[in-house]
Formats: C-alpha cells, structure tokens, sequence
C-alpha cells in the first residue's frame, strides 16, 4: 500500500515537472517574441525621430516635401509590416502581457506619424499624399467586431496595395489609453470603432470597395 | 494574467498529463506482474449466472462456452430467464436436457440485477462467475482467475473483455477501445482502484455478494455499482490479465449510442449514491470517486473548450467571408494565416503525443499476447475522431440523467 501511495507523489511530481518546463519554455518564447519586436521598435523609433528632423529642415529649407513625404511613407510602410508582426504574435501570446506593453508603445508611435502627416500636409500645402487612419479596437471580444476588423485589414491592405506611395495608411488601436490619440478621435468626431478616416474629412464604419475607398483619396 | 479559457486549458492539461504520469509509472513499476496470477491455493467450488433476456441468438453459445471451462470445480451453470419473449427459455430447456450442470430459472421481467439476485439465492458455488448472455469467456478464465481469491479480502475478479466480431468499422473502433479500457483497467488494479467487473465475466466471492446485499436493482450499471459495494465494504477487487471473455459490442451507432447513454447514467448513479464518500473510505473515496467524476468533468470540459473555440471561429470566418463578399475583397489573405505557435499549442501537442503512445503501448502489450494486430489508420481514427464521441455520450447521458428521461431497456 505504501509502495502505492508513492506513485500517486510520484506521478504529481513528474506532471509539475512536465509543467513546468512547458511553462518556463512558454515564458521564455513570448519574451523572445517580445524583445525581437522591441529591437525593431527602437528602429523604428529612430526613423520617426529622422522624420521630425526633415520636418525640421523644410522650415529651414534644406529639403523638398517629396523628401519629407518619402520618408514618412517609408516609416509607415515600416511599422505597418512590424504591425502586422506584433499582431501576429500577440494571437499567440498566452502567458505574459509583454507583447501588450509593446503593441501601445506601437501605437503611440503611429499616432505620433499621424499628427506628423498632418503637420506635413500643413508646411506643403498642394502635395499629393493621402492619409488613411484605420482606428481599431485592439481587445475586441465580440465576433461581430473581430470579423469586421479583418475585413477591414483586407480592404485596406488592397488599398495600399493598388496606391503605392500615395497613400500613408496608418492602423491605431484605440484602446490603449493615449491620451493624443483619443484629443485627435474628439476633434474628429469619431464616436464608434473600427472606423477609416481619410485626410482628416471621411469617415466610414461600415465597409466599403476598395474602388470607392480610392475615390475619396486625392 | 492569462485570460480564464487558458487557464481553464492549462488546468485541463495538467490533470489529463497527471494521469498519464501515473499510468505511466504504474505500468514502469508493476510491469514483471501484468502478465502474473497467483495458484489457488483453495479448491473453490464455482457457479456461472447467465441472465438473459430475449437472447435466442447468442444463449446456446454463451452456455456451451462456460460449459468448457478447463476448471475442475464448475459445479453448474444457470441460466435466469428474465421474462424472455423470443425462444431463448425454450433454448435454455433444451441446454438443461443436454448437460447435467444446466440449471434454468424462469422469472418474470425485473431487469439483470434482480436476475443476479435471483441466481445467487440458488447457486452452490463458494464462487458466483457472471457471464452476460452475448459473452464468452474463454476456457481459462476461471481457472486463471480463481488464485486471486487466496487473499481473504478479495471480492472480485474481473478479466480482459475483448470484442467478438469485428466485421465493422464500429467493431474495429470498439475492439480498440475495449483493449485500451483493458490494459488500463489492469493497471487500476495496481493501484487497488478497479472500479467495475464488467457483466461479460466476473468472478465474485458469494459471501462478499450476501453480505452487501446483492447486485443493486435500482442502477443502470450493476456492475459499477457491487464494485463500489464491494470497495467500500473493504473488499478487494483484483484483475487476471491473462484470460478473456469475448463479448458482442453494438453493430450500429445507434445501439452503441444507447450502450453508452446507460453505461454513463449507471455511472452518475453510482457517483451520486457514493458522494458522501469524496476523499474519505480508503481507495474509493480517494482515488476511484475522483478519478471516475475528474474523467468525466474532463470529457464535457474538453469538448466544451473545443466546441466553444470551433463555433467562434466558424462564426468569424462566416461573418468575415459574408462581409468580404459584399466588400468585394478577398475572402482570405495571406497576412490571416499565422503559423506561429503558442504555448498552449506545445502543451496540446505533448499531452495528444503522450496520448497516442499510451493507446499504442496498451495495444501492442495486449496484442503481443493475444496474437493480432490493429491497423495503424484504425488506431489514428480512434486516438482523433472516435475518441470524440465520448464527451457527446457524457453529455446526452448526463441531461437525460438530469430529467429522468431514461430506461434500462
């Protein structure tokens, strides 16, 4: 009987054992996951700092507004593809919150290369760029919401797909609590999410063609 | 903080890794007895109880099997007609006419366990062996069973119960299934947490029997129920790894169905009957009561988990396909499929492997013995699909348990 207690402690210490290191291996892939996604983001954090610093020198004139609109393109294009990175491995992310701090500091981020478009659009006055903000719920549980957001990803995707460098398409998650983020949503009168905003005048909740987004862009 | 469903998941996996663990290691320390039965050491005498009703297809086989036993003591085999309305009394006349150990008692219908009963208060035997009437043990089992009675305080025996014809896929999902149930059940044995002698062929000491009463009339599963009897009345119950009984398993899903909703009915009786019991009464209270409601809640749990994530995500791909039609966008795009796994998938994983290796291992130890061989697709289908069901029966039985909406028939 002894002998067959013992199996019983055995049998737990084994499964704590077989537990553990799965949750330790867990841990210890989501925080890789994390810090590839931090390195790039302080990348990242430096090309917005190079776009401040050719917004800068429009002022003083040593460069064109093609320049400045190239590169903040070129920014956004970049952290639209670390984005969808970041997205991906927060589906997957089950043990630590990590990611989560990440995706915020993304999205500030994006809402920081919105109001530098906006300020762009304002030094150059008659450039052809199109801001497209895509304002999103980042924790959305309910389906209907989960399903129009992909749908909306999709529409967009193709958008910038067929417009290149014309359009800035910049995706925000509205529910981190960036307090500029949510000023810009008042200013704008957006009261529902997701929602797609285009150069600062149109709004869209519900879906729209790609052809009648392209319609709105200049 | 991990949101509920994984921690739900997470909990779920450690409970279904522990048991795993446990067999595991039973199996690693026990392995030189699996195949071991002690020598009797007493000449007990032995009495066979056939209940049938309406058996006119299988009685005459099942009698004339038990009738060539290589145990020397046999002393009669009894057939409880239980109000049969086919030929199966006039069957059993003409076996009594046949072979001077045929007894035959006819009664009205009052169900198997009264049958039992009824059998038990004519039998001579030191020894009851139940045998259902569509079963065959083969002509060893009670001599290979008998030795374990040399301790007083073993009540029963069961054996291997195999099944007979396999002329189905059914069958063959069934015929897997049984040697799992098994070599699993054997290893319960090690942990003195045996916790049915199947009706096809169990061996039960007659004064354990009188002393609890009998076979309990009132549960769907008599056979569960006089285990736990017999447990909590400080009896032993021991498993011959090394017999078998044949026994004729559901042809159609329709009748597994109904085989299955009575099985787990007669199992929450029992877990109700004995709840007072929970941690408490040796090896029942600890181990058999938990075991047994762990398994089940673990069945509605996973199925519910898996229910619950596939019909969100059939609704998701639903919505989002009807909205991307009308968008005139594309219905999937390559930025939806994520490969990455998480962790849970890992967990999942490791538990489905270490599952697939005990069906594999029970398979390959009992068919090494018995001589056959289980197709590698068969075992894949019943380790993914068939395996399924389970939670369904859980859960069907456990709402007709709940309204009262069932039968023994």
């Amino acid at each position: 009987m002894e002998n067959k207690k013992h199996v019983f402690w055995q049998a737990f210490f084994v499964t704590v054992l077989i537990f553990l290191v799965g949750l330790v291996l867990g841990v210890y892939l989501e925080q890789i996951r994390t810090d590839n996604l931090s390195i790039a983001f302080y990348d990242s954090e430096v090309s917005l700092y190079d776009s401040f610093a050719l917004g800068k020198l429009i002022e003083w004139n040593f460069t064109s507004c093609e320049n400045l609109k190239e590169a903040s393109i070129n920014f956004a294009d970049k952290i639209y593809g670390e984005a969808r990175e970041l997205e991906r491995y927060d589906e997957k992310s089950k043990l630590t919150e990590s990611i989560k701090s990440v995706h915020r500091k993304y999205d500030l981020l994006r809402t920081i290369l919105w109001i530098n478009a906006i300020d762009l659009k304002g030094k150059c006055a008659g450039m052809k760029m199109n801001t497209v903000v895509y304002l999103y719920v980042y924790d959305a549980e309910k389906i209907e919401t989960k399903s129009n957001q992909a749908v909306w990803g999709r529409i967009l995707s193709e958008v910038k797909e067929k417009e290149g460098n014309n359009v800035l398409l910049i995706p925000i998650a509205v529910d981190q609590n960036i307090e500029s983020l949510d000023l810009l949503i008042g200013k704008h009168k957006i009261e529902k999410f997701p929602a797609v905003l285009i150069n600062e005048k149109d709004v869209f909740y519900e879906h729209r063609t790609s052809d009648e987004i392209q319609g709105y862009l200049n | 903080m991990p949101e509920t469903l994984t921690i739900i998941y997470l909990i779920y996996t450690f409970v279904a890794l522990y048991f795993l663990s446990l067999f595991a290691l039973t199996f690693a320390q026990n392995r030189k007895e699996i195949f071991s039965v002690p020598k009797p050491e007493k000449d007990y005498s032995v009495s066979v109880l056939i209940p049938a009703f309406n058996e006119e297809d299988s009685i005459r086989e099942t009698v004339e099997t038990a009738l060539k036993s290589d145990y020397k003591n046999l002393l009669e085999v009894i057939v409880i007609n239980d109000g049969s309305s086919d030929s199966t009394l006039k069957i059993a006349l003409e076996l009594r006419e046949k072979y001077s150990k045929v007894k035959v008692l006819n009664k009205q219908n009052s169900g198997k366990a009264d049958s039992l009963n009824h059998g038990i208060r004519y039998a001579k035997g030191d020894l009851i062996a139940v045998v259902d009437a569509d079963s065959y043990p083969d002509e060893h089992a009670i001599s290979s069973m008998v030795g374990f009675f040399n301790e007083e305080k073993v009540g029963a025996v069961t054996t291997r119960i195999l099944v007979r014809h396999k002329d189905n896929f059914l069958r063959k999902m069934q015929a897997i299934e049984y040697k799992v149930i098994a070599f699993t059940r054997k290893l319960l044995d090690f942990l003195d947490s045996i916790y049915v002698t199947p009706g096809p062929m169990a061996l039960y000491r007659k004064e354990a029997l009188i002393k609890i009463g009998g076979f309990d009339k009132k549960n769907m599963t008599e056979d569960i129920e006089v285990t736990w009897h017999l447990i909590h009345d400080g009896y032993d119950v021991r498993m011959s790894f090394i017999a078998k009984s044949t026994s004729i398993a559901p042809d159609t899903l329709k009748k597994w169905f109904k085989q299955r909703i009575r099985w787990n009915i007669g199992g929450y009786q029992t877990i109700l009957k004995y709840k007072k019991f929970f941690f408490r009464k040796g090896m029942l209270g600890y181990f058999i009561l938990p075991f047994f409601s762990v398994s089940l809640v673990l069945g509605i749990f996973g199925l519910g988990i898996l229910f619950y994530r596939m019909s969100r995500r059939l609704l998701l791909s639903y919505l989002s396909t009807k909205s991307s039609i009308a968008s005139q966008t594309a219905i999937l795009a390559l930025q939806d499929i994520n490969l990455n796994p998480s962790v849970l998938n890992f967990l999942g994983a490791v538990l489905f492997v270490l599952g697939l290796w005990f069906v594999f291992f029970a398979l390959k130890t009992i068919n090494k013995h018995i001589g056959e061989n289980d197709n590698f697709f068969s075992v894949i289908f019943y380790s993914l699909i068939y395996i399924l069901l389970r939670p369904i029966v859980i859960i069907v039985s456990l709402y007709k348990f709940s309204t009262g909406k069932y039968s023994w028939r």
